[in-house]
């Protein structure tokens, strides 16, 4: 795990401080959607190595949800947004 | 017998006096604040705004501090009458929020040379950078607090009410090394 997390709102704190729900990329399927969808999206993920976009929520501080792109083997850190920013279209 | 509720400061029973190092002057001062005002302002704004309108209804003598994302933490000795958070609620009206936490949130105070070393043991903020009236949520330990750069040597601390007296005791341990120096209400 990255030691250190560059919130966009709070700076650098360490990671005690949040919590990660793991992959951003899948994409919630509308309600409708048949079951093999819904399944696929909540059950089946990837487990890369390398670069990865992630949930994280900054739960001792902000209290807001983040983005962090992240090395899974080095932990380095490329980019870190506000995921409801992002979703409106704007930056962190 | 008739129910007659009174209320008991969160941190009434801790024990004041001088504790760990015994020589020399304490390191650090530990005081638990009055429980008197705490409101949670949320919104689009920003600090300067949330000041003035907290300085327009008589409440000049609050700190109003960073609290996270569109959030500041006003805080303040004074009671927190109906009235007054009501025309601090009126002030702020349309662009902020404001969640009255005087109930719910005790504030400890912690002085003295050493208060850095003492925040430091718990806290993973860079104090380099955390000037004179900077605030910000963060943990120390596994408790979270905010914390408020009162003076150079004075940070309040804020907590949830049920944790006030787990965070002064973990205060006091890392405070023992250099002498502690604790101040009941
Ligand atoms: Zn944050």
């Amino acid at each position: 795990m990255a030691s250190l997390i560059p919130c966009p709102h709070c700076g650098t704190r360490p990671r005690e401080e949040f919590a990660v729900k793991g992959d951003a990329a899948p994409i919630r399927p509308e309600l409708d959607a048949p079951a093999s969808d819904w399944h696929e999206y909540l059950h089946l993920r990837d487990n890369p190595k390398g670069r990865h976009h992630e949930f994280w929520h900054h739960v001792s501080g902000c209290r807001r949800w983040l983005i962090v792109e992240r090395d899974t083997a080095s932990h380095e850190i490329y980019s870190i947004t506000d995921a409801a920013s992002a979703k409106q279209g704007g930056g962190a | 017998m008739p129910e007659s509720p009174c209320h008991i400061p969160a941190l009434a029973g801790v024990r004041p006096g001088r504790l760990g190092k015994e020589d020399g002057a304490p390191g650090v001062t530990l005081r638990a604040l009055p429980e008197g005002l705490v409101v949670l302002a949320l919104g689009r704004s920003d600090r300067k705004a949330v000041l003035a309108a907290t300085v327009s209804v008589g409440l000049a003598k609050c700190s109003v501090s960073d609290a996270g994302f569109e959030q500041w933490l006003i805080a303040g000795d004074m009671p927190a009458s109906p009235v007054v958070l009501a025309s601090l609620a009126q002030a702020l009206a349309g662009k902020v929020y404001v969640s009255d936490q005087s109930h719910g949130r005790v504030r400890i105070a912690l002085s003295g040379p050493r208060s850095m070393n003492v925040l430091a043991k718990g806290c993973g903020i860079d104090f380099a950078s955390f000037t004179v009236g900077t605030g910000a949520m963060t943990l120390y330990g596994h408790l979270g607090c905010h914390v408020f750069r009162a003076e150079e040597t004075v940070f309040h601390l804020t907590v949830l009410r049920s944790f006030a007296l787990a965070l002064w005791d973990e205060l006091v341990e890392a405070g023992r090394e250099f002498g502690v120096e604790a101040r009941a209400l």
